[in-house]
C-alpha cells in the first residue's frame, strides 16, 4: 500500500513514516501543498494523509483536487485544528475519515487500513489471523470455521488487535479507540480488562488459541 | 435623565433663586423710589401752600387733604416731617394708608399748624406688581430655555447621538472600526477621533487574541502529537523493562491530559468569542435518548441505578455540537463523581434539565464548581473544566445553570 503523508511538521512525518513503514506501507512525504500536488501528479497513492494547516494554504483545497482527479484515492484528514466545523466540512467534501491530533499510531494504522479496505476490496472483506477469521461487513467472527458470538465492543476490540497485530497496545489506546471521548481514562481501563477477558474466553471456548498476551501489566499484544 | 434635562432643571432652580432675590431687590428699590417721589410731591404742595398763606390771611381751613390751623405764637416751630398714617376714607368708610406731612410754620408773623395728606402706593401693590412682572419674565425665560434645549438636543447634539448609536451597534467581530464624520464642534471631534482610534485598536487586539487562541490550539497539538507518536514508537521497541513501559504509559497519560486541557481551553475561548453562531432547533429529548446507551457499560460497571424521565420533543435552539458537549459533560460528571451502587436521575421537562446523582459531600459551595479549574479533589484526574464549559455554553444561550447539594445528592439544573 502506498501512502502520501502531507504534513508540515517534518518530525511528525518521520514518526508516522517510521511506524507505517514497519507496517509494510510505502510512505512518501510532502511538507506543503505544492510538493503534495507535484507528487500526486507524478505517482499513484492508495491513501493520502492530509493535514489541513499547511504553510502555503488550506489542506481542503488539496482534498478538492484529489476528489476531482483521483476519486478512488482515500483521504484521511489529520488535523490539529480542533475546529468542529473542519471535521464536518472535510467529511462533506469527500474525505474518508478525520483524525484529530494528537493520535495514537495504532489508531492511525487502523484508520488507514479501514480506508484502504473500503476502497480496494469489493464484497465482504475477510481479515484472517491464524485460525480466526473476521468478516468486517457482516461483523461475524469464525474461530476454526465456527461462528462465535461477540458483542459490538468485543468485535471492535478483536478487530483492533488484528489490525495492529504484533504491536503493544496500551489500555489507554484501546479505550480511546473503543469509546472515544465518552469516557474517562481511568474508568475505562476496567472495561478494557473486562472485554479482553471475555474475548479470550470466547475464543478459547471455540477452540482457538490465546494470542493476546498481557505485557507489563499495562498493555496487550496480539502475537502471531 | 438626559444631559439636557438635567442641565435645564439646574438652570431653572438657579434662575428661580435669582428671580426671588431679584424680586426682593426690585421691591426695595421701587418702594424707596416711590416713597421719595411722594415726599417730593408733598413738599411741592407744602411750598405752594406756604406761598398761598403769604398772599392770603386765613384763620385755618381743611380741604383737599390739607388742614391749616392758626396756632398761638408760643407753639414751637416744627419743620416739615413725614409719617405714615391710616385715614378713614369718607366715601367708602375704609381705612387707607396715607403719607402725612406735619409742620408748624410761621408766615407773615402768624403761626400755622399744617397737616397734609396724600395717598401712597401700598407695599402690597408694589409686591404684587413686582411678583407679577417677575413671574412673566420667568415664564418667558422658561419658554426660551425649552426652545434652546430642544434646539441643542436636536441640532447641536446630533453628532453625539450619531456617535452613541454607532457605539451601540459596534461589535468586535466587525472588521471595520467606528467611522464618524467630522462635526463643527471641537469637543465632539476630539471624542470621535478618540473613539475611532480606540475601536480600531480594540479590533486589532481582538483579532490577534483570536488568532492566538486558534493558533495555540493548533501549534500545541502538533508537538503533543509528536510526543505521543514518539512514545508509541518507543513502546514498540523490543527489550523494554517493565519500569520503562510503565513510565512511557504514564507519560502518555500525561500527554493525553495536556492535549485535552488545550482543547478544552481553546473550546472555552471559542465559545467566548461567539464562534458558534449557527443555531438550529434541536430535539433535546432525542439527543438524550441517543446518548444514554453510550454510558450503559460505565453505568453498569459502577452498578449505578439509572432513572430517567424525559419529556418528548423538548426543542432547544442551539448549536448541536455545543449542546452535545453540555450533555456529555453533565452526564460524565454525574457518573464520574458517583458512588458504587449509586443513583443517577435524569429529568427533562420543557423548562429544565435536571441531573441528580448520589455522591460524596462537597467541602466547598457547589456553585464554585462552575469556575475554571475548581475541583473538590485537586489531585483528581479530571481537568476541572467540565462545568466551566457548561456554564459558558449556558451563558451564550441564556440558560441558567444551578448546582445544589441536598441530602447526599448532587442536583444540577439547567433552566432554559
Amino acid at each position: 500500500m502506498k501512502i502520501l503523508v502531507v504534513e508540515d511538521n517534518s518530525e511528525l512525518i518521520t514518526i508516522i513514516n517510521a511506524y507505517l513503514t514497519r507496517e509494510g506501507f510505502v510512505c512518501e512525504r510532502a511538507i506543503n501543498l505544492r510538493s503534495a500536488r507535484d507528487k500526486l501528479y507524478a505517482f499513484a497513492y492508495d491513501v493520502v494523509l492530509l493535514d489541513l494547516n499547511l504553510p502555503d494554504g488550506d489542506g481542503l483545497t488539496l482534498l478538492d483536487l484529489i476528489k476531482t482527479n483521483w476519486p478512488n484515492m482515500g483521504v484521511l484528514i489529520v488535523s490539529a485544528k480542533n475546529a468542529l466545523d473542519d471535521r464536518l466540512k472535510g467529511l462533506d467534501m469527500g474525505a474518508d475519515d478525520y483524525l484529530p491530533k494528537p493520535f495514537h499510531m495504532a489508531e492511525l494504522n487502523a484508520r488507514i487500513k479501514a480506508i484502504y479496505r473500503r476502497r480496494h476490496q469489493q464484497g465482504d472483506v475477510n481479515l484472517v489471523f491464524k485460525e480466526i477469521s473476521m468478516s468486517i461487513d457482516s461483523r461475524e467472527v469464525f474461530v476454526q470455521n465456527k461462528l462465535i458470538e461477540l458483542t459490538q465492543k468485543e468485535f471492535d476490540l478483536l478487530h483492533y488487535f488484528v489490525v495492529n497485530k504484533n504491536r503493544l497496545l496500551t489500555k489507554q489506546t484501546i479505550a480511546e479507540h473503543l469509546w472515544g471521548d465518552y469516557m474517562d481514562m481511568v474508568d475505562s481501563f476496567d472495561f478494557v480488562y473486562q472485554h479482553i477477558k471475555n474475548l479470550r474466553k470466547k475464543i478459547a471456548e471455540a477452540g482457538g488459541q490465546d494470542y493476546i498476551s498481557t505485557l507489563y501489566g499495562s498493555g496487550y499484544k496480539m502475537k502471531e | 435623565m438626559n444631559l439636557i434635562t438635567r442641565f435645564t432643571i439646574l438652570f431653572i432652580i438657579v434662575s428661580a433663586i435669582v428671580f426671588v432675590v431679584g424680586g426682593m431687590i426690585s421691591y426695595k428699590v421701587i418702594a424707596k423710589e416711590i416713597k421719595s417721589e411722594e415726599r417730593r410731591f408733598l413738599m411741592t404742595r407744602y411750598q405752594g401752600l406756604l406761598e398761598y398763606l403769604q398772599r392770603h390771611q386765613v384763620e385755618g381751613f381743611t380741604r383737599n387733604k390739607t388742614s391749616v390751623q392758626l396756632v398761638p405764637m408760643e407753639t414751637p416751630l416744627h419743620p416739615p416731617s413725614f409719617s405714615d398714617t391710616l385715614i378713614v376714607n369718607e366715601h367708602y368708610q375704609h381705612p387707607e394708608n396715607q403719607i402725612k406731612l406735619y409742620s408748624v410754620a410761621e408766615v407773615n408773623g402768624r403761626r400755622y399748624r399744617i397737616v397734609q395728606y396724600d395717598l401712597i402706593v401700598e407695599s402690597d401693590d408694589i409686591i404684587h406688581s413686582v411678583t407679577k412682572s417677575m413671574l412673566i419674565t420667568f415664564f418667558i425665560l422658561l419658554g426660551s430655555l425649552a426652545f434652546i434645549a430642544i434646539l441643542i438636543s436636536y441640532y447641536m447634539f446630533a453628532p453625539f447621538r450619531v456617535l452613541l448609536s454607532k457605539i451601540q451597534k459596534f461589535s468586535l467581530k466587525d472588521p471595520e472600526p467606528i467611522d464618524l464624520s467630522e462635526t463643527n464642534i471641537k469637543e465632539f471631534n476630539h471624542l470621535n477621533h478618540f473613539l475611532m482610534e480606540m475601536t480600531s485598536k480594540m479590533i486589532t487586539d481582538y483579532q490577534s487574541l483570536k488568532e492566538f487562541t486558534e493558533n495555540a490550539s493548533h501549534e500545541l497539538q502538533t508537538p503533543i502529537a509528536i510526543i505521543q507518536g514518539k512514545l508509541d514508537n518507543l513502546l514498540d521497541e523490543m527489550n523494554l523493562t517493565s519500569e520503562q513501559v510503565s513510565t512511557i504509559i504514564s507519560m502518555q497519560n500525561t500527554v493525553n491530559r495536556l492535549s485535552k486541557l488545550t482543547s478544552s481551553l481553546s473550546l472555552l475561548t471559542k465559545i467566548d468569542n461567539h464562534e458558534f453562531n449557527q443555531v438550529e432547533a434541536l430535539d433535546l429529548s432525542k439527543m438524550i435518548n441517543e446518548l444514554l446507551p453510550e454510558y450503559d457499560e460505565l453505568i453498569s460497571l459502577k452498578e449505578i441505578k439509572l432513572e430517567w424521565e424525559v419529556t418528548d420533543q423538548v426543542s432547544i435552539v442551539a448549536y448541536k455540537v455545543l449542546l452535545q458537549i453540555l450533555l456529555t459533560n453533565l452526564i460524565n460528571n454525574a457518573i464520574r463523581h458517583n458512588i458504587e451502587s449509586g443513583r443517577l436521575v435524569i429529568q427533562l421537562t420543557a423548562n429544565y434539565l435536571r441531573i441528580r446523582n448520589s455522591g460524596d459531600d462537597l467541602d466547598v459551595a457547589p456553585l464554585l464548581f462552575f469556575e475554571r479549574f475548581k475541583k473538590s479533589n485537586q489531585g483528581s484526574n479530571s481537568l476541572g473544566l467540565g462545568l466551566a464549559i457548561v456554564k459558558k455554553i449556558c451563558e451564550i444561550y441564556s440558560f441558567t445553570p444551578d448546582y445544589q447539594m441536598e441530602k447526599g445528592e448532587h442536583i444540577l439544573t439547567i433552566t432554559f
